[in-house]
């Protein structure tokens, strides 16, 4: 499927957001055990959250997430560590729908990433939504080193 | 004293350290955030114990002898590793110092975990490593909750120190701002439906302000 910039993408689709090995939840010793709410918290100057549009190459599942690790890794340190974590838009969008907040999950590529894509929603001040954000992206997540 | 601090009836004992907790955590010749009578009108919490209060002076009137300006300045000059190791080495200086009050296991375990935030090999360019005005508020925090167990820690993007205590499907999650203040959020699955709660408040009223959700669920051990 081709979309346009600015489009938005199918619900039925799936964003990959990259995360590095700070903002990981873990336990005492270090153990993962999901994502940390600031995961998802915009940077000063951001207006949107970066993803990826998995189903850009509109390949096999497997291919395209290795797509996105090597565009991430063309912007991203991705130390082993780190790692990238899947969802739906469409389980995305239901999350700022029971905060009651509005979103648009869009394809912006860039020219270092035909795949790019953002999440536009006021959220930062917002940190329960941020904290099921972080679950529902954690249903799947694949850590770096798994990818050579 | 104003008569705003004769209202409340505060200790003068309390009163002199909660000045000292107010008060920039930056060499002597830096300006206090504010008069007292200010201060004081911003701390009408419940008084901390003694024991506590006593904590948090010495925290607060621990002396850092390079000006904050000058040390971004130089660290923009030096490799990702030498500015890792400063932030991270300055941090255990203040912990040494206040390391009376916490168990020697879980110092070291702090340093470890210190540590493998700060790993170079994963460090994100761009990414600020833990701000010690953040770490001042987990040590206050650390020092008044005494939690039995230990969290998982995170940093924010601008150096910000997370600390989070996971049970099962259930975690607390704490972010420590400059100035004293806490961000947190508790996560709860309850009958298959998740529940979030949220606050934002000064680090002497964490304890207090996390009561209604029981959170010895996550403190103990």
């Amino acid at each position: 499927m081709k979309l346009k910039r600015g489009h938005s993408l199918p619900d039925a689709d799936h964003v990959v957001r990259y995360v590095p090995w700070t903002r990981l939840l873990r336990d005492e010793d270090d153990k993962v055990l999901g994502l940390l709410l600031q995961a998802f918290q915009l940077r000063d100057g951001e207006s949107s959250l970066s993803v990826n549009w998995l189903e850009y190459l509109n390949s096999d599942k497997s291919t395209n997430l290795a797509e996105c690790v090597k565009a991430f890794r063309r912007v991203y340190k991705c130390g082993t560590k780190s790692g990238y974590a899947v969802a739906s838009v469409g389980n995305v969008k239901a999350v700022f729908v029971r905060k009651q907040r509005v979103v648009r999950i869009v394809y912006e590529p860039s020219p270092n990433n035909k795949a790019h894509s953002a999440i536009h929603a006021k959220i930062n001040d917002d940190l329960a939504l941020l904290d099921e954000l972080g679950g529902e992206f954690y249903k799947e997540f694949h850590f770096n080193s798994k990818f050579p | 004293m104003s008569s705003n601090l004769q209202a409340v009836a505060i200790k003068p004992s309390v009163a002199a350290s909660l000045f000292y907790m107010r008060q920039p955590f930056v060499p002597a010749s830096f300006v206090a955030e504010g008069p007292l009578s200010t201060q004081f009108r911003a701390e009408q919490e419940p008084a901390l114990s003694e024991a506590t209060l006593k904590i948090w002076k010495k925290i607060a009137n621990l002396r850092i002898p390079t000006r904050p300006s000058m040390f971004e300045a130089v660290a923009q000059s030096k490799g990702i590793k030498e500015m890792l190791f400063d932030a991270t080495a300055e941090v255990k200086v203040l912990t040494s110092r206040v390391a009376m009050y916490l168990e020697p296991t879980w110092r070291n375990k702090l340093f470890a975990q210190i540590d493998s935030l700060h790993d170079a090999d994963e460090w994100e360019h761009g990414d600020k490593p833990l701000q010690r005005d953040s770490f001042v508020t987990f040590l206050k925090a650390i020092c008044d909750i005494k939690p039995e167990r230990r969290p998982g820690l995170g940093l924010t993007h601008n150096g910000r120190l997370i600390a989070a205590w996971t049970k099962g499907a259930s975690r607390l999650t704490i972010e420590f701002h400059p100035g004293n203040r806490v961000r947190w959020v508790i996560s709860r699955t309850v009958d298959n439906e998740s529940e979030q709660f949220a606050g934002d408040t000064n680090v002497s009223r964490l304890r207090t302000s996390l009561q209604p959700y029981k959170p010895e669920e996550w403190f103990a051990a």
